[in-house]
């Protein structure tokens, strides 16, 4: 076993992948995945596909350079979060990010400025964003795969990366 | 000291505002001067209602809670906790808030760069729908009702049927066996009083004829069925 089965392993996947998934996968030790998945990452920087970490996980995706090729061939559908929406996750992961703790009710419907915050926290929980707890509301993973992130931290690295 | 006044297009709650009237001032939040926001916040507001906008509950809100930090600064428990402790961070979270929010949107248009295997999974099966969709299902439901009230009415005559005391067989032997060569129709039909009866036995008559059994003739408009002789 090298390297190369964790390649392909990664390139049929359909959700970003755990280097402990992919360890019970092959039955490596997560030690070596880690040390592979760290090749690959390496290996993939001047192809047309990068390997990326989103959500604690590793995913294969097109290099953004080539958006603009791809996107004729593939009718990409593209979903734009509506603003309340977006308001309320990103009150959420703002005050998460801060404290590490569920954000409450009356704390989205104070920063957003609206009277009543429900149709947006639902949409954002329809959709998988966030999620609730008995303390509040957090983001789920589905949120940091949404936005192509690894953590909450990302919100602001990447975009600073990409303007580089 | 000069009037701070803004436009007021963007604003869309108080924390914008204040902040907007910090920046204007080029004030330390850390060390808020309160007589002057204060001032200047009612100020806006004076501003705002002179331009017909709305002033909303909530800038109502915000101007008293001014107030109220501005004269608890002249308290001299102030020296230990300092009344503006909750209004600076609530204004730092609302900051960060708000450029997070610029960020995320901007993060979307960078995500859609990127191109994968399944990137439908999270907001794929919501589509915004419209009355007609209601109407429609109402309408789908409606039928699938009515087909279904049918059939059960079409099985219910077909097992009425089958537990039926006539068959057509026996009315036919019944027939048959008949001793009088001929038989008056208006007559047989008036003995009978069941109408399942009557149309079975109609039925055993229509099959018997077809068979040549009976030979139907028409005598002074009365009609008859005559038993064939074999």
């Amino acid at each position: 076993m090298d390297k190369h089965a964790v390649e392909s392993v990664l390139f049929v996947a359909k959700e970003p992948l755990t280097s402990e998934k992919i360890s019970k996968i092959l039955n490596e030790s997560e030690n070596t995945i880690n040390r592979w998945l760290s090749e690959l990452e390496k290996d993939y920087e001047q192809r047309g596909i990068r390997i990326r970490r989103v959500a604690g996980g590793f995913e294969m995706v097109t290099s953004e350079q080539y958006h603009e090729v791809i996107e004729p061939i593939v009718p990409k559908e593209y979903e734009f979060l509506s603003k309340p929406v977006l308001e309320t996750i990103t009150i959420i992961a703002t005050f998460e990010l801060e404290t590490s703790m569920a954000v409450r009710k009356s704390k989205i419907g104070k920063y957003r400025d609206v009277k009543n915050p429900d149709s947006g926290i639902e949409s954002a929980l329809s959709l998988g964003l966030i999620k609730e707890t008995a303390q509040g509301y957090l983001t789920t993973n589905e949120f940091l795969k949404f936005f192509g992130i690894n953590d909450l931290r990302e919100l602001e690295e990447k975009l600073q990366q990409i303007k580089r | 000291m000069d009037n701070f006044v803004i436009k007021f297009n963007e604003f869309e709650g108080p924390l914008d505002l204040l902040i907007e009237l910090i920046k204007k001032r080029e004030l330390d939040i850390y060390d808020l001067p309160m007589s002057v926001i204060t001032k200047d916040f009612i100020n806006s507001i004076e501003v705002m209602k002179e331009n017909d906008i709305e002033v909303t509950a909530k800038f109502t809100a915000m101007a008293s809670l001014l107030l109220k930090i501005k004269t608890q600064m002249l308290l001299p428990s102030s020296k230990e906790i300092d009344p503006r402790t909750i209004l600076v961070k609530e204004i730092e979270e609302y900051e960060k808030y708000k450029s997070n929010l610029e960020r995320i949107k901007e993060l979307q248009f960078i995500e859609h760069k990127y191109f994968k295997r399944t990137k439908r999974d999270v907001s794929k099966k919501k589509k915004k729908g419209s009355i007609l969709d209601v109407v429609n299902s109402y309408n789908l439901i409606m039928r699938k009702k009515q087909l279904k009230e049918r059939n059960m009415k079409l099985e219910e005559l077909s097992k009425k049927l089958s537990e039926s005391k006539f068959t057509i067989d026996d009315r036919m032997n019944y027939l048959k066996d008949l001793s009088n060569e001929t038989i008056e129709v208006e007559n047989l039909f008036e003995q009978i009083n069941d109408l399942e009866e009557m149309v079975v036995t109609f039925s055993a008559l229509l099959e018997l004829v077809k068979l040549q059994f009976f030979r139907i003739e028409l005598i002074n408009e009365k009609v008859l069925l005559v038993k064939k002789v074999s």
